[in-house]
């Protein structure tokens, strides 16, 4: 017994360690450095919006019981719809940490271990990790938020240690439910699908949901916003959203401590009496509707989690059994597509070895999945925002240039992504097979690797949005907004994708001074995005000549930043000098330091 | 045809291989041992240029492959000793990645991939992904891609690692298949009995020099040994090793 106790902390701590040495970190990285990081991450914004934005509000703006409730409403919404959605989103990120995997057969399998005891052990540092993250992104704003929202209230300390107890327990219990909904959803797929038809979806769930759940995120301040005014217009529809379920838990949690202020009998600023009346009415009529909620939230989150618990236990009853390889028909017709394909867009062969490269870790490799799919996240926010209040008007002459600036954004901020994700190496280890069939040249595998970006990010990225141009500008200038668009996103890749080591293979050279330039790419792009929305808008309503200009002026831009490599070739850089043939494929990455721009580079 | 002059690699002040020199030529199969930690795979790493040694020099054909090592490893096929493959290839991906690279005609890779897979047994897993390989399914694909480009050169480290009885065999007649064909073979292994039905020449490493640079029949002549095992022994084992492995029987029983 008490051995499988030692066996049990043992294998605890080897799974705890593997949450933070997955896949999705380099190797090389620093344990410590990633644990700070992590906690940073997490603490700091919680830390921002409460004192920098909500402290202003609460502690200058509003004296009053019943309009304190009601705007705490909205904030009490933002944290814990945040908190589910962050702790999704590392469910999403750690999906295949998330249960027993190969790697734990092939090192656990032989030890004198009941495999039951591997099963509890990896649920137990499950949720001593979820436990932890959900401390350390709510376990601040839970101490400042009632003591903020309490602020002009002379309130006994229990009340208070009431708020912060509650507000702690819901928000985390908000998380705890988001990360076993996805939990849930994973070993339903593995239920339902089997090992090998899991394993050929996982991926694809697995970046809908980084895109989904992201995008939720980025919105979420304009989610948030006016909450009771929503509710009141809303009526049921809204009350199936899971944050309202524990936004009733709160409440219902809290209650006491609201009446008990309001029985204070606090003096009413004159002009305040009105609202605040308002607000009483408001709020009791809301709070029959707080106790149901909150009877929901209880209910949903313990059936969500005895239901992940028991498909877990049963999924993981005992160690997956390893890959094996097994005679597969070889789709020869597949085949044969993609090398008419290759053959039309890469018909050298470095090119071509950059072009299929690129597609396949690009498509396949978990780390550049879930780079790109934040970016789509990214894009997507951006997208709806735009969009807002924009109505399909079928015709290209009252096309808005918000909406022709949409194109440009999506693309540029895919593309961005696409960039970092070119940054990480497929796979460290097997380099050397580039260090042995490398050529020297760098720029025809780079020129294979822009074709594959073409081909496999921003071609369909531009179909999927010319089908939403069509709806709401009209098929033929849906056509030419794309022709645009297909324009614009080459001469973006030529921007973007410029880089100074072999891509896919050497480690990332560190951003640099990207925290100080970001904001500025991020207004400039905006910026540029918009005035090229409002050029097409002049184009689009001038007839074929001024189109004919625009798309003129967009050749001419694309052919002067094809100059660039052109430049550096006669440069002498891009030759096959033997300099170059010597490409550093084994070099490790900057130090935290200087990865921090607290020394030197070395 | 590759030749290795007064090779020196230290770590961090350490030699890991001291003053080794030896030439590989064409049409010879040249066998290389020694102990774990003698300084083999290190060896192996500076004839193919994945690292600079410390002092020496390594010469293709006269000239030092650091003046041109993309030309030198145009004639330079190389089964490494860890099979590190991008796992989420297929074999035929790897070897297509590979084959580009080497810009190879795509209407030979289209020829030669499928055949050379078919023949070394796993054309039928050709498709499938190569996290799925077992050791010796990768090292076929090593074998594959070390000679997809028909190099002048073959190193091979370990590359019997992995590989079932009949695989092995069929290696060790490809071997020397190839070395008929004019090709210089480096073979690194730690299994003496290949080696020896394999190898016409063997240089012996210890402790990372060279103790014996000789053909495996004139060793065993002047040692006055019957297999190369025994010479082996004799050369770079200095306790009994019947004697050692008693007394680790006798730790394993410890309680």
């Amino acid at each position: 017994m008490a051995a499988s106790r030692t066996a049990r902390r043992l294998l605890r701590e080897h799974f705890l360690r593997r949450f933070l040495d997955n896949d999705l970190i380099s190797p090389n990285a620093d344990r410590h450095e990633v644990l700070v990081l992590l906690a940073a991450a997490l603490v700091v914004p919680g830390l921002v919006i409460t004192v920098l934005i909500l402290g202003q509000k609460y502690v200058i703006g509003i004296p009053t019981p019943a309009l304190t409730s009601i705007a705490a409403l909205d904030d009490k919404f933002l944290y814990i719809t945040a908190s589910m959605l962050v702790m999704a989103l590392m469910a999403a990120v750690q999906w295949d940490a998330l249960g027993l995997d190969e790697r734990d057969t092939a090192i656990l399998g032989t030890l004198p271990v009941d495999t039951r005891d591997i099963g509890r052990a990896k649920l137990e540092a499950l949720a001593m990790f979820v436990a932890a993250f959900a401390v350390l992104l709510n376990g601040v704003p839970s101490v400042l938020f009632p003591l903020l929202t309490l602020s002009h209230f002379h309130v006994n300390i229990i009340a208070v240690v009431r708020m912060i107890v509650v507000h702690a327990a819901v928000t985390m219990g908000a998380g705890a439910y988001a990360f076993v909904t996805i939990l849930l959803l994973r070993e339903l797929l593995r239920v339902l699908l089997g090992p090998r038809g899991f394993r050929r979806v996982a991926g694809l769930v697995q970046a809908a949901l980084v895109v989904a759940l992201g995008t939720t995120l980025l919105l979420l301040p304009a989610i948030a916003s006016n909450v009771p005014a929503k509710w009141l217009r809303g009526g049921d529809v809204w009350q199936t959203v899971p944050p309202a379920w524990f936004l009733g838990l709160y409440e219902a949690g809290t209650g006491q401590v609201t009446l008990t202020i309001r029985g204070l009998g606090l003096r009413i600023p004159a002009g305040l009496v009105v609202p605040e009346r308002q607000a009483v009415l408001l709020y009791d009529s809301l709070l029959p509707r707080f106790s149901e909620l909150a009877r929901v939230a209880t209910i949903v989150l313990c059936a969500t989690a005895c239901a992940a618990l028991v498909l877990y236990m049963w999924n993981n009853r005992r160690l997956p059994l390893p890959r094996v390889a097994q005679a597969r028909p070889s789709g020869q017709a597949r085949k044969r597509v993609a090398r008419l394909i290759a053959g039309a867009l890469v018909p050298s062969p470095v090119p071509r070895a950059g072009f299929f490269f690129t597609v396949q870790t690009l498509t396949r490799s978990a780390q550049h999945r879930i780079a790109i799919a934040g970016a789509c996240a990214v894009a997507m926010a951006a997208a709806i925002l735009l969009m807002h209040g924009i109505r399909a008007i079928g015709s290209a002459a009252a096309a808005h240039a918000r909406l022709l600036a949409l194109q440009t954004v999506v693309t540029v901020i895919v593309l961005a992504g696409v960039r970092q994700a070119l940054a990480i190496p497929a796979e460290l280890r097997a380099n050397w097979t580039f260090s042995m069939a490398w050529n020297g040249d760098m720029d025809p595998f780079v020129a294979g690797v822009k074709r594959a970006v073409i081909a496999a990010v921003v071609l369909p990225l531009l179909a999927a949005m010319a089908g939403l141009h069509a709806y709401m500008v009209g098929a033929r200038a849906a056509v030419e907004h794309a022709a645009v668009g297909a324009l614009i996103s080459l001469i973006a890749v030529e921007w973007l994708v410029r880089p100074d080591k072999l891509p896919l293979t050497c480690s990332a050279r560190p951003s640099g001074n990207l925290k100080a330039l970001g904001p500025i790419y991020v207004m400039l792009l905006f910026v540029v995005a918009y005035n090229v929305g409002r050029l097409e808008q002049w184009a689009l309503r001038g007839g074929m000549v001024r189109f004919a200009m625009l798309v003129g002026g967009l050749i001419l831009t694309y052919a002067g930043s094809r100059l660039f490599p052109l430049r550096r070739r006669l440069s002498g850089a891009g030759s096959r000098s033997p300099v170059l043939a010597r490409i550093e494929l084994d070099d490790l990455p900057d130090t935290p330091t200087q990865r921090l721009g607290l020394s030197e580079p070395v | 045809m590759l030749e290795a002059h007064h090779l020196v690699k230290r770590f961090y002040g350490t030699a890991v291989v001291d003053d080794v020199s030896f030439a590989l030529r064409a049409g010879e199969i040249t066998g290389y041992l020694g102990p774990n930690g003698s300084g083999k795979t290190t060896t192996v790493r500076m004839l193919t240029g994945l690292v600079d040694p410390t002092s020496g020099s390594v010469t293709f054909r006269g000239t030092p492959i650091g003046d041109n090592l993309v030309e030198f490893r145009r004639h330079l096929g190389y089964v490494p000793e860890e099979p590190h493959l991008y796992p989420f290839l297929s074999g035929r991906e790897y070897l297509e990645l590979v084959g580009r690279l080497r810009e190879l005609p795509e209407r030979l890779l289209l020829d030669k991939i499928p055949a050379m897979l078919g023949s070394l047994g796993i054309g039928d897993a050709a498709e499938q992904s190569i996290s799925a390989y077992s050791k010796g399914m990768k090292q076929k694909v090593l074998i594959c891609a070390a000679l997809l480009h028909d190099p002048d050169v073959v190193i091979f480290d370990e590359p019997e690692s992995g590989l079932d009885v009949g695989t092995a065999l069929v290696l060790r007649h490809l071997v020397r298949a190839l070395a008929a064909r004019g090709k210089a073979i480096l073979y690194s292994s730690h299994i003496l009995e290949s080696v020896e039905k394999v190898c016409e020449k063997v240089i012996v490493l210890h402790r990372g020099r060279v103790v014996a640079d000789a053909s495996v029949r004139h060793l065993r002549t002047v040692m006055a040994r019957g297999s190369l095992e025994e010479v082996f022994s004799e050369l770079v084992l200095h306790e009994d090793p019947q004697r050692t492995a008693a007394d680790l029987a006798t730790l394993v029983s410890a309680r």
